[in-house]
């Protein structure tokens, strides 16, 4: 009972590493010298773009399913796919590949819930 | 989702705003288009034939061009058509015998501006090859201190210092006006000598600096002090010797190692004379020009150029650029940047920039030849030689603002002493450089005329085009609307290029509807980093921006209610003393995206044995809020290359501010580096201790972006 929205499933465990990763990598790039965008707003804009898609890993987590659900798998994929889009500008190439961990993170998670709505159906 | 990664790449393309320094400022207001069309505004010209028959033309010259002006009977004529009345001085008899002196060097060296008198921007070393250039690594770096972006007190720094190489030392002038003595091979500082200039921006919209030069004695005295001197020039106007060993003032020097060059100051001094260029040193001889704020009033100083002593700062001469009887209605024409030298024929090559205002020519309607030139002087006398005009009454602030590179050239079996002038307007205009004549035709072809609406102005029926080199961009045609910026911005950059006026580069200024567009505008074609040249291969490169800037004129009153903030070669000008303000402005739509079609800046390699484009590609990528642009797009440029005898040329000069390096034969990238901000100089080439090293400062200018940095980086190969 109650297991459909337990937080002790780690469904969005890869979005959140892959925002992390994210977070970690454009941080990096802003705070270091000379990495071509050292201190601006590009970079700045992907370390918020990152850890608003680790909020969102989490919420997705804690959430009940539906329609609240599907707004954050939607932002999670929108902001994945600007933040990968940014990096390129930017050319932060390690935040592109924690990108594609988030899109891979969130693929898990919805084939994760769909297999438990499928379970729940089952029982 | 498809529509929404189209919304999420159009947001971000606006974001990748790639023209951060040319800010946009406060629009000019809009106002219906009316300007006649080109046939009627040709039958508007506003020619005053009287305004050029009392010229004086100065000592060496008598010429009367007003005759061939007046006529539109010979569309294509040699500039030699042109002044008739000048060609015995201009191309005398005596000059045409001399010889220049061979241009390959046998020994590594980079104790001027651009490497060498002749401008070559050229090292025969060969430890750094193509084949091993991606190994380059950062040997050493050094941060000033020295730097600004004018957020406090300070006006902004921009620093376009190459660092020279003497005395087995490298020395490097900041826009603080120190200099610092450093060893080339740590960057462990010898010592360092502060001017304690005044840090204002006295005739610049920021602390400007490119250098030092350095001297030493061909005979020096043991136990002397000041047989190797360093100079670096302030924006208010003092030139200081310092001794190149030990970082002491030079006593003999002017007054106590300063020499006062505002002492020569004498006619409309509404500025100094900032000495922002290291002067030019040649045999015991300092030639000195200098800077001025000629977008700000009418009148303004006189241009002049002054030779002397390198050990007392004495007077030698002073060459004069205007007619006597015009210069206190006018001013400038004067030299700010690097200049170039010929030992063997015994000249110095001036380029000259346009006279003030720089948009309004009627206070000046008579023929000023020295104006917009390259001019050749004896270097003993300052007595003039040849002289070549590459815009006539220069009413779009053409300066010709780079060193002529000098360099022999073969071309159909003939040796040639030839000259390379890159302009602003994107030519490359070759002649001999003992004789000032053609080296492939430059024609004088009609212009575009003014449409009836600037009181007393004057327009040259005709301007110099060379036949080769082809033009660096195409300035025969409106440039084309980039599709993106106008998509993002609804259309606004296609409404922008419709409501200006453009028949051609030399479209003339107007005070009807949103102006003319200027293409290539006053910061764009060739800045001072100029051309290199391998004279081996006979192949030169230069770096060019492609950049569209609209201005228009404002009578006083209606200036006095529109005018906003004026920046670094964008905003809105007084010209005070003028019936008109003006404004210039970057082509941009709301988002500051730039409204024309890329590449922004390009580098170009030209086979000099045929004038033709050898290879050409864009150059770097423009950058906006940390968003780069992809490189097919090229980045607008400031800086210049160098080349080497192993086949590589090395530049930054981009906004990415990154330093790389090409293959010279295929234009192939081969290298970069990323650094602080653009390096806005040529790049410097040395050996020291069998090393070869590349040494780049990364110093940042407003006009490609606002970053500024003080950093100097130096690379090498692994030991």
């Amino acid at each position: 009972m109650g297991s459909a929205y337990s937080s002790e499933r780690p469904r969005t465990i890869g979005i959140v590493a892959g925002g992390l990763g994210g977070a970690v990598v454009a941080v990096w790039n802003f705070m270091t010298p000379l990495t071509g965008v050292t201190g601006t707003f590009g970079a700045g804009l992907v370390i918020a773009s990152s850890i608003l898609i680790v909020i969102a890993g989490l919420w997705i987590q804690i959430t009940r399913p539906g329609g609240l659900r599907l707004v954050l798998r939607i932002l999670v994929a929108l902001g994945a796919l600007g933040t990968a889009a940014a990096g390129y500008f930017l050319h932060e190439w390690w935040l592109i590949v924690a990108m594609v961990v988030v899109a891979l993170g969130l693929i898990y998670d919805l084939r994760a819930g769909r297999s438990l709505r499928k379970s729940e159906v089952m029982a | 989702m498809m529509r929404a990664t189209q919304t999420a790449t159009l947001a971000l393309l606006a974001l990748t705003l790639p023209w951060a320094a040319v800010a946009q400022e406060t629009q000019t207001p809009a106002a219906p288009s009316d300007s006649p069309p080109a046939q009627e505004a040709a039958s508007q010209d506003g020619t005053d034939p009287n305004a050029m028959s009392g010229m004086t033309q100065g000592a060496d010259q008598s010429s009367d061009p007003g005759a061939d002006e007046d006529s539109p009977a010979a569309p294509v004529q040699t500039a030699q058509d042109r002044y008739p009345g000048v060609a015995d001085p201009l191309f005398s008899a005596e000059t045409r015998t001399r010889n220049g002196t061979p241009l390959v060097p046998e020994t590594a060296g980079w104790d001027s501006f651009h490497g060498q008198l002749n401008a070559q921007k050229y090292s025969p070393l060969t430890q750094i090859t193509p084949e091993n250039v991606g190994k380059l690594e950062k040997v050493w770096d050094l941060h000033t201190g020295d730097v600004s972006d004018g957020s406090g007190d300070q006006p902004a720094t921009v620093w376009s210092a190459t660092p020279i190489f003497a005395n087995d030392t490298l020395y490097i002038g900041t826009p603080f006006y120190r200099i610092l003595a450093l060893d080339p091979a740590t960057g462990e500082q010898k010592w360092a000598f502060d001017t304690k200039s005044r840090l204002e921006a006295l005739t610049q919209p920021a602390l400007k600096n490119r250098g030092v030069a350095y001297w030493q004695a061909a005979n020096p005295v043991e136990g002397k002090i000041c047989q190797k001197i360093v100079y670096i020039g302030t924006m208010d106007a003092q030139l200081f010797a310092v001794d190149a060993d030990s970082g002491k003032s030079c006593p003999d020097f002017g007054k106590d190692g300063v020499l006062d060059v505002n002492q020569w100051n004498t006619v409309n001094d509404r500025f100094p004379f900032s000495v922002l260029q290291p002067p030019t040193v040649a045999g015991d001889h300092v030639i000195l020009g200098w800077a001025g704020k000629d977008w700000e009033y009418a009148e303004a100083p006189p241009g002049a150029v002054f030779s002397v002593n390198a050990q007392t700062g004495k007077l030698e001469w002073a060459f004069e650029t205007l007619p006597e009887d015009i210069r206190r209605q006018t001013g400038t024409a004067n030299v700010w940047t690097a200049m170039s030298v010929d030992l063997g024929l015994n000249m110095v090559y001036l380029p000259v920039a346009s006279p003030s205002p720089n948009y309004w020519g009627g206070n000046r309607t008579q023929e000023i030849p020295y104006a917009t030139s390259t001019t050749a002087l004896d270097l003993d006398t300052g007595e003039v030689v040849w002289s070549r005009q590459w815009v006539h009454h220069d009413i779009w602030d053409y300066d010709i603002n780079s060193a002529p590179t000098l360099m022999d050239i073969t071309v159909d079996g003939k040796e040639i002493p030839a000259l390379m002038q890159a302009t602003k307007m994107g030519f490359l205009f070759t002649v001999n450089r003992a004789t000032g004549e053609d080296v492939w035709p430059i024609e004088e072809r009609p212009v575009p005329q003014g449409d009836g609406s600037v009181e007393g102005e004057y327009y040259a029926p005709t301007q110099p085009f060379p036949t080769k080199p082809a033009p660096l961009l195409d300035q025969s045609k409106k440039p084309e609307v980039w599709g993106i910026a106008d998509l993002v911005s609804g259309g606004q950059c296609s409404k922008l290029f419709d409501n200006l006026d453009y028949r051609g580069m030399y479209t003339p200024p107007t005070t009807k509807g949103e102006g003319v567009l200027t293409y290539p505008d006053s910061a764009g074609g060739v800045q001072w980093g100029g051309v290199a040249f391998d004279p081996e291969s006979q192949i030169a490169v230069v770096n060019t921006s492609h950049i569209v800037q609209y201005i228009k004129l404002y009578d006083r009153e209606t200036y006095d209610k529109v005018a906003g903030g004026s920046g670094n070669e964008n905003g809105y000008y007084p010209q005070q003393g003028a019936p008109y303000g003006m404004s210039l402005m970057t082509a941009m739509n709301w988002l500051g995206m730039p409204c024309w079609k890329p590449p922004f800046g390009e580098l170009v390699a030209i086979d000099m044995h045929t004038g033709d484009v050898k290879w050409r590609k864009p150059l770097g990528s423009s950058q906006k809020y940390g968003f780069f642009m992809p490189e097919s797009m090229g980045s607008p440029t400031i800086g210049g290359p160098a080349v080497t005898k192993s086949g590589l040329v090395f530049i930054g000069a981009t906004m990415d501010a990154k330093a790389r390096a090409f293959d010279l034969n295929t234009g192939e990238e081969l290298w970069s580096s990323q650094l602080q901000a653009p390096v806005v100089a040529n790049p410097a080439i040395y050996e020291y201790q069998g090393r070869q090293y590349v040494a780049f400062i990364s110093g940042g200018n407003s006009i490609l972006k606002p970053a500024v940095g003080d950093q100097i980086a130096v690379y090498a190969l692994p030991q």
